[in-house]
């Protein structure tokens, strides 16, 4: 993977990952497939935006001044492969995980102990992986200008 | 067989004989909310009285003028003509014969009802004797009735074609004197009265006899909260009650931290302070109905505190409903947030089944400042003039003719408890019946709990109970209806032996909490979704209501089931 392909790589995983996410919140709340009072809703919401949109944030901030022709690009990347998509893709896998696990749970007959609480947690803690991770690269590959 | 005023005059002298075998008199009622606290093993905090505000023999504001203490009068005698034999009924009576008066004795309080400063609480002693002449003019009629009543017209008030009021200096005076004497020995019994700052007991009991239950419920939320103490307009209650009410403590800041720390743990605590009260008002007001006893039917009962904040006038936007006394003092000033000590019928395994009307208030945040709430319950008056029927309300079965028997009766309850039975286990409220809990004749209890609402739908869980109650009297407002309460409930043939007519009243209750997740804590539904229950559970209690007549060959008019043939 070169640098261009990792920073493709990134820009449209947090840009999906950051409309999706959001609007799934916002627009899904409430119901069958996101069973989640509208606080515990505004408050993952809360927890999870943020961080999403500074990294688009410092992402699209690149992309608005970055030279087309930027020889950099081309070279290898320093950091491995995994590195740049496994906690990317885990900490999605999480939050998808706990929406699964929070409709099925709160099926009639089900008897797992699940709740927002739960899913509250889990989307902390995806937050978490990518804040201890993915964000470090995206500061490496999307220098701000003055750097 | 005995007339009606023969009637109406025994019930009275029973009514007598029982409010003089009731001395002393507790002012205590039978759905208070906030029994004796030494029951409870919860001292009370010693209160200064001379700090309270809202105490309602202390007049919160300048004195009266004449003006003021004459329209008083006035609407005190308008006030209780329907009440009264042998006065006429309303005032177009009065009037039409231009001028009409009425001779008084003199003037008392009713310490039963002892807000002063409201019309309704004046009591000039009064006979209707005015009227019967014939004038053609108010001039000639007053001047008939000025002559009637003697110069001056000193002993009598009178009622004037137009509506205004001529009463003497005398009986002015007379009532003035009255209320001074009122006053002064109810502040002198004020320092035998027992008061508790609600929010200190609240604190201790939440602390002591907390119980465990992970539903957070409160009174329903598209209603206003009617602080006060329950006085005549609740289920089970007398005018004895207002022998207790409440008074409010502005609070100096030197209480302020403890007093933030009780209010806001009150707040969180769910349940707490299970007692039993008994469904029947005391025969004799010196028990204590929250004893229960073995030969009553008592319902359990447990208090909550929840708090309120407004961003507008509470009092004006019909969200607080206040005492006249508190309203009085409160005057000009904005509720901004408000605490409250409700009580609710739960079940053993503290399911909650029924709110109490009135709520008891904690404390006031008002744009002035922060407002203990005090129970003040006085000493008795060593007399009773105890106020004992109660209205019915909620009529859906008539028996007349061939059927008002108790037979009947029995059967006829027999079917309308099995149709709502019915109807509620079936889909939108899908309850369960309560087999746990011993409800009283004439009542069973259901719930649904922590299951899918059908009632608001997906992907909403509800935890709900639904109270079902049913009362058989022969007519709306039984004498006796307070003091035996319990005895209406069931078809009692003792009750029911000579009645030309049977009605059954039917209350139901229901407490609902719901969830958007299963295992989420379940809440307060918002008012919509309030409305939407509201909504399901009228129309399924209306089709049983249909099916049960049907069942009993009555007609149905929609509200009523009338029937008077053989089923």
């Amino acid at each position: 993977m070169n640098i261009d392909q990792a920073r493709r790589w990134l820009a449209i995983y947090f840009l999906l990952v950051t409309v999706i996410t959001g609007g799934f919140l916002l627009l899904f709340n409430g119901t069958t497939v996101l069973p989640l009072s509208a606080d515990d809703a505004s408050a993952c919401f809360q927890i999870i935006i943020p961080v999403l949109v500074g990294q688009v944030t410092v992402i699209f901030q690149w992309i608005a001044v970055a030279n087309k022709d930027d020889p950099t690009g081309k070279l290898e990347s320093p950091v491995p492969t995994w590195a740049i998509r496994l906690p990317a893709l885990m900490a999605i896998l999480i939050v998808v995980v706990a929406t699964v696990v929070l409709a099925y749970a709160n099926r009639p007959g089900v008897n797992w102990t699940v709740s927002p609480t739960t899913f509250k947690s889990a989307v902390t803690f995806a937050v978490t992986i990518l804040n201890a991770s993915t964000v470090f690269l995206v500061a490496r590959f999307f220098p701000s200008s003055n750097k | 067989m005995p007339t009606v005023i023969e009637s109406r005059f025994l019930q009275t002298l029973a009514l007598c004989l029982c409010a003089v075998s009731s001395l002393p008199v507790h002012g205590q009622g039978e759905s208070s909310p906030h029994p004796e606290d030494k029951s409870r093993g919860v001292a009370s905090p010693a209160v200064d009285a001379h700090k309270l505000v809202g105490i309602p023999f202390v007049s919160p504001g300048e004195p009266e003028t004449r003006e003021q203490i004459v329209e008083q009068i006035k609407n005190s005698i308008l006030h209780r003509l329907p009440e009264l034999t042998g006065y006429p009924k309303d005032f177009d009576s009065l009037k039409q014969h231009k001028a009409v008066a009425l001779r008084y004795r003199g003037a008392d309080i009713n310490p039963f009802v002892p807000y002063l400063y409201q019309h309704k609480y004046i009591y000039p002693i009064v006979d209707y004797w005015g009227g019967e002449w014939d004038a053609d003019s108010l001039e000639e009629a007053k001047a008939e009735a000025l002559k009637q009543c003697g110069v001056g017209g000193g002993s009598c008030v009178l009622f004037l074609e137009d509506e205004s009021v001529l009463v003497s200096d005398k009986m002015v005076s007379d009532y003035i004197g009255a209320r001074d004497k009122f006053v002064s020995e109810q502040v002198a019994k004020l320092k035998a009265a027992d008061m508790v700052v609600l929010v200190q007991r609240a604190a201790k009991l939440s602390v002591s006899a907390s119980l465990p239950s992970a539903d957070q419920f409160s009174p329903p939320s598209n209603k206003p909260l009617e602080v006060g103490y329950p006085d005549w307009q609740q289920d089970y209650a007398s005018a004895c009650q207002d022998r207790i009410f409440y008074a409010l403590l502005p609070l100096g800041t030197q209480d302020a931290e403890e007093t933030q720390n009780n209010l806001s743990r009150v707040n969180q605590t769910g349940i707490y302070g299970a007692y039993d009260r008994r469904v029947s008002t005391p025969d004799y007001a010196t028990e204590d109905f929250t004893t229960p006893d073995k030969d009553h039917l008592t319902e359990h009962m447990a208090r909550f505190t929840r708090r309120y904040e407004f961003t507008s006038d509470a009092v004006s936007a019909k969200r607080v409903t206040l005492p006249e006394n508190l309203r009085d003092v409160l005057a000009g000033q904005v509720i901004k947030e408000i605490w409250i000590e409700g009580s609710v019928r739960i079940t053993h395994d503290n399911l909650p089944l029924i709110f109490d009307q009135y709520v008891a208030p904690v404390a006031l945040r008002t744009d002035r400042g922060l407002y203990l709430g005090v129970q003040v319950k006085m000493p008795s008056e060593g007399f009773g003039d105890c106020y004992v029927g109660k209205p019915f309300s909620g009529k859906v079965l008539e028996l007349a003719g061939a059927v008002s028997k108790p037979d009947y009766a029995k059967k006829a309850l027999s079917t309308l408890l099995s149709s709502i039975q019915s109807t509620f286990s079936a889909e939108p409220i899908a309850a369960d019946l309560i087999v746990t809990e011993t409800f009283g004749p004439g009542e069973f209890g259901m719930n649904r709990e922590h299951k899918p609402s059908y009632l608001l739908g997906a992907p909403y869980y509800e935890s709900s109970t639904y109270t079902i109650e049913t009362w058989a009297a022969e007519e709306d407002n039984p004498f006796g209806s307070l003091y035996g309460r319990e005895s209406f409930k069931g078809a009692r043939s003792d009750h029911l032996q000579r009645a030309d007519q049977i009605y059954f009243f039917l209350k139901v209750s229901h407490v609902h909490t719901r969830a958007v997740h299963k295992n989420d804590t379940y809440s307060d539904p918002s008012i919509v979704e309030i409305e939407k229950i509201d909504d399901g559970v009228n129309k399924a209690t209306t089709r049983a209501l249909t099916s049960a007549c049907s069942s009993l060959k009555g007609t149905f008019d929609g509200a009523m089931c009338k029937i008077n043939q053989p089923f």
